[in-house]
């Protein structure tokens, strides 16, 4: 009979890899019903009393197969979301994954393997842990003497969370798949973990990467530095060199002017470092579109009013004349070493002849002495170039003026561009 | 002396009143509905029998023989300037001479319609009108050839009977001088359909005239919505295939004419096509995750904004959306095939005209043409300068621009881009192809000449050109490029280089004082003296009341102060008459006592004498 049995079970673990997805499905819907069964009426008998059953290797199957290392598997990996909810499961099926993510990537060595990552990271990002003690409650096997179960603390789920994501990120990973754990670690990883700290390792080879990997990678290491006291050597320095011309172009924008809002916000930066970041921000936004120019110039003028030191960028009444060339310089990696102090915000100035009329309006606040208040960025942080067209199209005009010129047809005004470059043919 | 003359001179003479728009628009109409109504009756073919009744000038050397000459051959000479003089025969043969001539005397009196200035109305008369009378002239020699063929054949009875059946169905087809305005786009099209160009602008132009706002009350209402139906016409004009540019170029004519009339209905409609747009991109962005340029009709569209409204105000209801529509394409819009680059590169030069009176800067042109220079460097070493979206330094299409074959780089030559590339690129050769990016790229290099020209004056010109310099002077490969585009390589370089170098320190404005806060005292103007001021009737009367109270209170107050002072001194003066009276009885008292004293003294002293 139980020969029977076992030749069963292997059939349903291999037709977890047939083609069909309904078959798929049916086959780990019963695996699944096999395990809760076999969790009540166990078959082999509790060698003494007290002792928990659960059958941790039965499961250990179907989490093998549940993330193949040749197809992706993602369907399937939702539809068994519903068995994470209970806590047994969860907490064995955690440990499967460490166990296995340790086997196939010894067997591999060092190689990546995007399917099977992409894989462990859909069913590993989907398990959402217990944030109370008393809300482990949820079992799918009842067990008799309750009070002594390791699966009954807290601690032990975090445990169990903080090993699985560990071993998962140790090994090296494809790029989008370095964003997506980037983009929820601070949310649903970070506060889950025992020991924040041990992602360290993780997030200063992130944040080496470079790019927008970087970029979010630095809202990881706020949460380690903000709440768990974490020292990190050099942190402006590199803050300093992840700004390029691409951060006004990236959809995560807001995020990081967000962050670095909150790193700038220190009243006790160095006035050299300050002027470094703004002269950069400064020089970048000459290459930056609208919606994200209307939310630097603020953030600028914001640094202004923090570090009163940094004014003489706009205010330098008793300087030499007549500069021949600007004395910042852009490609210096060291922001004590950029000048900028010597430096004047000529950028700003170029800003003023804007085409869009905020923008121009915003950069000419340099002109006057600031005000004492602080401009409220936050609203501006998230301004999309849709958003910022429907505002000008919404506007209502009372007049609208007319062109006066006449011309003789499409390319037909004075002076026109066109003739000299395109035909109407 | 000189004063007398004066005196004689001729003095200033009122001019003729000149006729209000109303009065021109009612003639014009007028004018049109007879026409009209003579074209219908010309077609029907009734016009010509009578002009037979009429009679017809005999000439001297007249046989009598019983031959009828239908068509008289001399008004060959009764043609003047062109024109036929006045004559009988005007009708029978000159149908399009008429129509053609009434034409070019239209032209004038619609331009005065819109209240523009002089220089506009000269530039405005010209064009369609030249154009008319030049189809007019034409027309006019072929039916001069026509009638001596008549002649010819003057003797052929049955042909000329033919003659007549064609005129018949040349009226047929000839304009009508009325229209109303369509209702929908699809009127208008079906108006317009099969016509050509000049017949179309006439059409509109009628159709303006005839539905004058001063006409009628609703004509307003109507001519606006033609305005929406004629820029619909004309999108779908551009995504045709192949698309009717020449077409649009004329109808941009009365499309400026209508927004001279009427600024903000075309203002809504042409912020409509706007929204409409930009809904589109922001929609495909969010399902596809990038947006591709859009079709020719919106570049069209843009092109014609710039028409129709100033594109260097500060701020204006349409251009300013417009601007923002135009910086949305040239950074979000991926750069996958030459077509793209062509709609790049168009919009490129729309935001230089746009800006070209404003010299406002705008980054995403230079980062734009970053792009498209990068795009045909070879060797891909990103050193000294960064791309910024939607341009990558790798990938598939990082050398879309790029020229190898040695051989078509000698026989290009510098030719403008069609605009109808850019809804298929034709199948071409691979020579052609590489010519076609050449000249992309010349397109490329003049446009940085332009926009380095335009920003020469921004105070940190050097920093915004400096990625383009580098791309210029290090990477591209000029010495292999053919000499026109090394010219125009030369030309763009040193427009940057020349540039002077100046960093004036910024200085703050200095911040005006504020002014103390003065207080100058109010000033009431007393108008009667000893006479309270204001109130309202109870306030006097109140006033009155305790004034009166306060009066008669120290009349009281006096009054019995007087009492009180008569009633002391009554007092005082009785307590002094009793006080006297005590004196006096007390001194009448002591002198009693001091005669007895006295005697009592003079008794004792008696005593001790005795």
């Amino acid at each position: 009979m139980r020969h029977r049995y076992n030749s069963c079970v292997n059939c349903l673990v291999e037709l977890m890899s047939h083609e069909s997805f309904q078959v798929k499905e049916l086959s780990l819907l019963t695996l699944m019903k096999f395990v809760e069964l076999e969790g009540k009426y166990p078959l082999v008998k509790a060698e003494w009393k007290g002792s928990f059953i659960f059958p941790c290797e039965f499961l250990k199957l179907v989490v093998e197969n549940l993330i193949p290392c040749e197809e992706d598997s993602s369907l399937l990996i939702s539809r068994f979301q519903e068995y994470l909810e209970y806590d047994d499961v969860r907490y064995f099926v955690m440990k499967a994954v460490t166990e296995n993510i340790g086997q196939v990537m010894q067997k591999t060595k060092e190689v990546l393997l995007p399917i099977y990552q992409q894989n462990v990271f859909s069913l590993i990002s989907s398990i959402s842990m217990p944030s109370k003690e008393n809300e482990v409650v949820h079992f799918m096997v009842k067990q008799a003497n309750q009070e002594e179960w390791k699966v009954l603390k807290l601690k032990e789920h975090k445990r169990a969370f903080e090993r699985m994501w560990l071993g998962f990120l140790k090994h090296k990973l494809p790029t989008s798949l370095y964003k997506k754990v980037l983009v929820i670690l601070h949310d649903s990883i970070l506060p889950h973990l025992n020991e924040p700290t041990l992602m360290i390792d993780f997030l200063t080879v992130a944040y080496d990467i470079g790019g927008a990997i970087s970029l979010l990678a630095l809202n990881g290491l706020f949460v380690l530095i903000h709440q768990h006291n974490l020292e990190y050597p050099d942190f402006y320095k590199k803050l300093y060199s992840l700004l390029d011309p691409s951060i006004y172009h990236v959809k995560y924008r807001a995020r990081f002017f967000h962050l670095a809002d909150l790193f700038l916000s220190s009243s006790h930066l160095p006035a050299y470092l300050v002027a470094a970041f703004i002269k950069r921000l400064a020089r970048l936004a000459l290459t930056a579109p609208p919606q994200a120019l209307l939310m630097v110039i603020p953030f600028i003028c914001n640094l202004f009013r923090r570090h009163p030191a940094c004014k003489v960028l706009v205010h330098r009444p008793d300087g030499p004349e007549d500069l021949s060339e600007d004395p910042y310089i852009m490609d210096e990696e060291e922001p004590s070493e950029s000048r900028a102090l010597e430096s004047s915000l000529w950028e700003l100035k170029a800003l003023q002849s804007h085409y869009h009329p905020d923008v121009a309006q915003a950069a000419a606040v340099v002109n006057q002495s600031l005000s004492e208040l602080e401009d409220d960025i936050s609203e501006l942080l998230e301004l999309s170039a849709y958003e910022l067209f429907d505002r000008e199209i919404k506007k209502k005009a009372t007049t609208v003026p007319l062109e006066f010129e006449h011309m003789k047809g499409l390319f037909g005004k004075k002076n026109d561009l066109f003739v000299e470059h395109f035909a109407l043919e | 002396m000189i004063v007398r003359e004066l005196g004689f001179e001729m003095k200033a003479q009122p001019s003729d009143r000149l006729k209000t728009e109303e009065e021109l628009a009612k003639e014009e109409q007028e004018r049109l509905q007879k026409l009209e109504a003579d074209r219908l009756h010309r077609m029907h073919g009734k016009d010509e029998h009578e002009n037979k009744k009429k009679p017809k000038h005999m000439s001297a050397d007249d046989l009598a023989d019983g031959f009828i000459l239908d068509k008289d051959d001399r008004r060959l000479l009764s043609y003047k300037d062109g024109k036929i003089n006045v004559g009988n025969e005007e009708k029978e043969g000159g149908n399009e001479e008429e129509s053609e001539s009434e034409e070019e005397s239209e032209g004038e009196p619609t331009r005065e319609d819109g209240e523009e200035a002089i220089v506009e109305e000269d530039d405005a008369t010209d064009s369609p009108s030249d154009l008319e009378s030049d189809m007019g002239s034409e027309e006019e020699v072929t039916a001069d050839e026509d009638q001596k063929k008549k002649h010819k054949g003057n003797e052929n009875k049955l042909q000329s009977e033919k003659e007549q059946n064609a005129k018949i169905e040349a009226a047929k087809s000839e304009l009508p001088y009325t229209f109303t305005v369509p209702e929908s786009c699809e009127k208008l099209k079906s108006l317009l359909f099969g016509r050509i160009i000049e017949e179309q602008l006439v059409i509109l132009e009628r159709i303006q005239k005839c539905n004058h706002p001063s006409l009628a009350v609703g004509n307003k209402a109507k001519l606006e919505k033609l305005f929406g139906f004629l820029l619909e016409y004309i999108g779908e004009l551009a995504t045709v295939e192949p698309p009717e540019l020449k077409m649009i170029d004329k109808l941009v004519l009365p499309l400026y004419s209508l927004c001279q009339m009427f600024p903000e209905a075309a203002s809504n409609s042409v912020k409509f096509v706007l929204q409409d747009a930009a809904h589109d991109m922001e929609e495909m962005i969010e399902v596809k995750g990038r947006a591709t340029f859009p079709k020719l009709d919106m570049l069209i569209y843009l092109k014609i904004t710039a028409i129709l409204f100033p594109t260097s105000d500060f701020w204006h209801p349409v251009v300013t959306p417009a601007f923002v529509y135009m910086s949305q394409l040239l950074t979000k819009c991926q750069v996958m095939t030459l077509q793209d680059v062509v709609k790049g590169l168009f919009v490129c030069c729309l935001f230089l005209e746009y800006v070209s009176l404003s010299q406002r800067f705008i980054p995403e042109l230079i980062n734009f043409l970053l792009g498209i220079l990068h795009i045909a460097v070879p060797q891909k070493r990103t050193q000294g300068y960064t791309l910024v979206h939607p341009f990558r330094s790798g990938g598939k299409n990082s050398e879309l621009l790029l020229v190898c074959d040695k051989k078509n780089m000698e026989t290009w030559q510098k030719q403008n881009l069609p605009l109808s590339i850019v809804t298929r690129l034709k199948e071409s050769s691979k020579t052609e192809m590489n010519h076609f990016r050449l000249s992309c790229l010349a397109v490329c290099l003049d446009l940085i000449k332009k926009c380095a020209s335009l920003y020469g004056s921004l105070s940190s010109f050097h920093e915004i050109m400096l990625p383009i310099r580098v791309l210029l002077t290090e990477h591209i490969p000029v010495s292999e490029y053919p000499k026109q585009l090394q010219e125009l390589h030369q030309n763009a370089l040193k427009e940057i280089e020349d540039k002077e170098k100046h960093y004036m320190p910024l200085v703050c404005e200095k911040k005006k004082p504020v002014p103390l806060k003065l207080y100058t005292p109010k000033i009431v103007k007393v108008l009667e003296f000893g006479r309270k001021q204001g109130g309202s009737k109870e306030e006097q009367e109140r006033r009155r009341l305790i004034h009166k109270h306060k009066r008669e209170f120290k009349g009281a107050v006096r009054e019995i102060r007087k009492d009180n002072q008569f009633l002391a001194r009554m007092q005082l003066s009785e307590i002094m008459e009793r006080d006297s009276d005590r004196k006096r009885k007390v001194k009448h008292l002591f002198n009693s006592l001091a005669t007895q004293e006295g005697e009592w003294k003079a008794m004792k002293r008696k005593k001790f004498k005795n």
